[in-house]
């Protein structure tokens, strides 16, 4: 499995808190069955941020590889940023000081949970006029989506990947966003699964089986391995995708539930 | 070999410059470049009243017919809703009119079509709100910008009366020609198209109807 994103190099954000706690997340990942893991800390427009810089990202990233090959751990650690849109994104990622995923043209881009639909698609299209693809980070948490989760189906037939969060699958990030991800689910609204790993249990762990498990009951195996394998494999490898439109939501329906 | 050039295409222009259905499409464009003798033509919007009544392709098939004219023609595929001009060439939308918006480059991301003389500015990727894209000054400098390129632009819009994105454009180019589908437009909904073109005091050239009922006849020149 392939996880694409995460917050596993240390005192950068509000992630890993040391080098051992880094490595042991690395180790719990290898466990779990993920032979690549992309580093992706916040940028410095997010308030998670703490001591953002490119090379201390790279840096980390080299030296958490050295020590899993010593120790004989097989899993790929490669660096990239989880990019908190702003007006100056553009011309930083031109500059190399937020990270594309490498020697692709893929961005993992955050939008604040308050965000209206309208910042969104505007962010996204944005990105998209420069000629990347965009990766949207955990949209079951987005205040819009919780309220009408048909606000996504036109960012997705603009090419935006979903990316939900395992543990919002597992239900260990509470009913309404097991719900909200459960629904994008089953509705094609999902491309990729991710860890968004911020540390060793009980934070947020660096695991994807027990999410690609409950995927697979809900969509099927099939589907299930795209969102941890084939998908993040594509975008690794630069490669176009094309993806079976997403399904409107029953509104009401929806909105029953949430009352 | 694109799929212009292929027995599929929906350009009948391409595929049978003979047909009967070709020839219409030179009449239209001896009729287009007649219509303004007193204002030259060099910018063209094409819309309609609703979806599905052959728009693009009777401008794709208008485009072919005057580029066939030796005159250099470039479409531009100005519906960022439902964008279907690329596909009609075999092309991609994925790079077009938005980046070019967005960038203040300068030279367009222009596509060969397959058909001399004729190129293609896809759509790009979809905006939140084309109105504004194609409201806005950096709009008018791309559409001068092709002017200065070509011997005529065409442009492709979503239909008039759902969104203001053709209203919008329509004051920025030298003429308008609406689509109407026989047996399908309504009057009222082709009055309404009118109304809200002329409220912009946009430059309606003509009046496009497709599927029309041919009269016999004419089998000897056909």
């Amino acid at each position: 499995m392939i996880d694409l994103h995460s917050h596993i190099l240390y005192g950068i954000d509000d992630g890993s808190a040391s080098l051992d706690e880094s490595l042991a997340m690395c180790r719990m990942a290898a466990t779990d069955g993920i032979t690549h893991i992309v580093a992706t800390p916040h940028s410095p427009a997010s308030s998670a941020s703490r001591n953002y810089s490119v090379d201390l990202i790279r840096q980390q990233v080299e030296e958490l590889q050295t020590r899993l090959n010593e120790q004989g751990i097989s899993l790929t650690v490669l660096a990239g940023t989880e990019i908190r849109y702003h007006a100056d994104m553009l011309a930083q990622l031109k500059q190399g000081t937020l990270l594309s995923y490498p020697n692709t043209n893929t961005i993992l881009l955050e939008v604040p949970n308050n965000a209206l639909s309208s910042a969104i698609e505007h962010a996204v299209f944005v990105a998209q006029a420069a000629g990347y693809r965009v990766i949207l980070t955990h949209p079951e948490r987005c205040g819009v989506v919780q309220r009408d989760p048909n606000v996504l189906l036109s960012l997705i037939e603009r090419g935006t990947l979903m990316q939900v969060t395992a543990a919002a699958l597992t239900g260990e990030q509470g009913d309404l966003l097991l719900h909200t991800a459960e629904t994008l689910l089953t509705h094609g609204m999902v491309h990729l699964l991710a860890s968004d790993t911020h540390g060793l249990p009980p934070r947020r762990s660096p695991l994807l089986s027990l999410g690609r498990a409950r995927a697979a009951a809900l969509i099927g195996d099939a589907q299930a391995e795209a969102l941890v394998s084939t998908i993040p494999m594509a975008i690794l490898n630069n490669t176009p995708l094309t993806l079976p439109p997403p399904r409107p939501i029953d509104r009401s329906r929806w909105k029953m539930w949430r009352s | 070999m694109t799929e212009a050039t292929t027995g599929s295409s929906p350009l009948i222009a391409i595929r049978d410059p003979r047909a009967p259905a070709a020839e219409a499409y030179r009449t239209l464009r001896t009729n287009i470049q007649f219509s303004s003798l007193d204002r030259p033509l060099h910018t063209l919007l094409v819309t309609s009243t609703s979806p599905d009544e052959g728009k693009s392709t009777t401008l794709a098939n208008l485009a072919v017919t005057i580029a066939q004219a030796e005159q250099r023609v470039i479409l531009v595929d100005c519906d960022l809703r439902r964008p279907t001009l690329h596909t009609l060439f075999g092309l991609s939308n994925e790079v077009g009119l938005t980046n070019m918006i967005l960038s203040q480059e300068e030279a367009p991301p222009l596509q060969e079509t397959g058909v001399p003389g004729l190129s293609l500015l896809a759509s790009g990727p979809l905006p939140p709100r084309p109105a504004d894209i194609l409201g806005s000054r950096r709009m008018e400098a791309v559409i001068a910008q092709l002017r200065s390129q070509a011997d005529m632009v065409l442009f492709d819009t979503p239909p008039v009366i759902a969104v203001t994105d053709a209203a919008v454009l329509a004051t920025k180019v030298d003429g308008t020609l609406l689509v109407f589908q026989a047996g399908k437009t309504s009057r009222e909904r082709a009055r309404q198209a009118r109304q809200m073109l002329e409220k912009v005091k946009a430059h309606i050239v003509g009046v496009v109807l497709n599927n029309a009922e041919i009269e016999q006849g004419y089998g000897y020149y056909g």
